[in-house]
């Protein structure tokens, strides 16, 4: 509860104050907000799976964020930043699809 | 991620990743924290029940900043959209006011060559001299489109094939046909009225001069670097009894006529008594510049 309730407050302030981002962070956002979501659906798993740790929570998402706009800076640089990016999308939407199904299975047996 | 928990490599340890993306979509490190809280964490047994420990700060305060990453990206997203869209509108309101200023500035400058004419030919009416300078200008400017006439003369309308034939093939002349006009078959056209004796012409409504270029630019006849969109209308004035003839005996219209019945080209050719053309657009003027101006 608490943690949907935390959720929801960090939405609303993100769509109410709509803070600026710099320039430069931009393309790495939508990256981070698809690894976030991997790891917020990790935790959800996790939790159903009674092994729901919230310090590798913490770390699984920090290093989930860096690494994914590490990767897709490096591709910048190396002038395949779009290929990346939709590598990343792609292998993290799969692991979204994978951890979705195991909720899914856990919430309604099916 | 860690690799305690993965088995010993496989063959097809390369080839891997599609299965490991499945099997380890959940971060084997809740594994591995969970093996280490049930095998040495009697202090993590003996705390508090699982559920209520797990909602600590720092997770608290991280799905925070989950939400508020996901609002800021929306967020973010929906007001570049808006941006390009403000962008396009503010782009397509100056090219109609632009166009509206050009039409003015126009409108003006043609009122302002009649002002000069006017006055020219008060001045120049005065004596023989002058009279004969006037006519020799008058009879100059018809032929170089400076002013609006009328008279006698042809109308040619060509239209685009209604339906685009794609096997069309190549067959026109080595232009590839796909049933359109293009700037080249309206060249052919004007060329060919001028042969027969067209004395002022117009396409669509403006007044062709020695400088005025039909040139394509992607799939739009430019006429005057002004993109037209068919049909086009080419009004010619001349002697009809003499025209009419040079022009539909000539190999031009032939070659449209034999289009017109192969592709279903609109070619029409009508005679019309009282055919009225603007006047060009002022010549641009390029390099000359009034003296004393640097």
């Amino acid at each position: 509860m608490i943690p949907a309730v935390a959720l929801a407050l960090g939405l609303a302030l993100g769509l109410v104050l709509q803070p600026t981002v710099p320039e430069a962070l931009q393309p790495y956002l939508p990256i981070a907000v698809v690894a976030a979501l991997d790891a917020v659906f990790g935790a959800i798993r996790a939790q159903l799976d009674g092994i729901f740790d919230d310090r590798v929570f913490v770390v699984s998402f920090v290093s989930n964020v860096l690494v994914a706009a590490l990767v897709v800076f490096l591709g910048d640089q190396l002038g395949v930043g779009g290929q990346l990016s939709t590598g990343v999308v792609v292998v993290l939407g799969i692991r979204i699809f994978t951890n979705t199904a195991a909720i899914r299975r856990h919430l309604f047996h099916a | 991620m860690s690799t305690s928990t993965r088995p010993e490599s496989r063959i097809d340890g390369s080839m891997s990743l599609l299965v490991d993306m499945q099997v380890a979509a959940l971060d084997p490190s809740y594994a591995d924290a969970a093996a280490r809280r049930a095998g040495g964490g009697v202090a993590a047994a003996s705390g508090a029940p699982r559920g209520r420990r797990q909602v600590s700060l720092p997770l608290i305060a991280m799905l925070v900043v989950v939400g508020l990453v996901t609002g800021v990206a929306v967020a973010q997203v929906r007001r570049d959209a808006d941006r390009g869209s403000t962008v396009r509108t503010s782009l397509v309101e100056d090219v109609r006011r632009l166009t509206r200023e050009t039409d003015l500035l126009a409108a003006s400058a043609a009122q302002g060559r009649q002002e000069v004419a006017a006055v020219r030919a008060r001045a120049l009416g005065e004596d023989a001299q002058g009279r004969a300078a006037a006519e020799q200008i008058e009879a100059l400017e018809l032929v170089t489109g400076g002013v609006a006439v009328r008279g006698p003369g042809l109308v040619v309308t060509l239209d685009d094939a209604p339906e685009v034939a794609p096997d069309a093939g190549s067959a026109r002349g080595g232009q590839v046909s796909d049933g359109r006009i293009y700037d080249r078959d309206l060249q052919d056209v004007v060329n060919a009225l001028w042969l027969a004796g067209a004395e002022a012409m117009t396409v669509n409504g403006l007044r062709l001069t020695a400088q005025t270029a039909i040139r394509s630019a992607g799939e739009a006849v430019l006429v005057d670097f002004r993109p037209l969109s068919p049909p086009y209308v080419v009004r010619a004035v001349g002697d009809v009894d003499r025209m009419e003839p040079a022009f539909v005996d000539g190999p031009t219209a032939r070659r449209f006529q034999t289009w017109t019945s192969l592709y279903g080209l609109g070619f029409t050719i009508s005679r019309a008594k009282d055919l009225r053309l603007p006047a060009a657009a002022a010549p641009d003027i390029r390099l000359a510049r009034p003296e004393g101006n640097t």
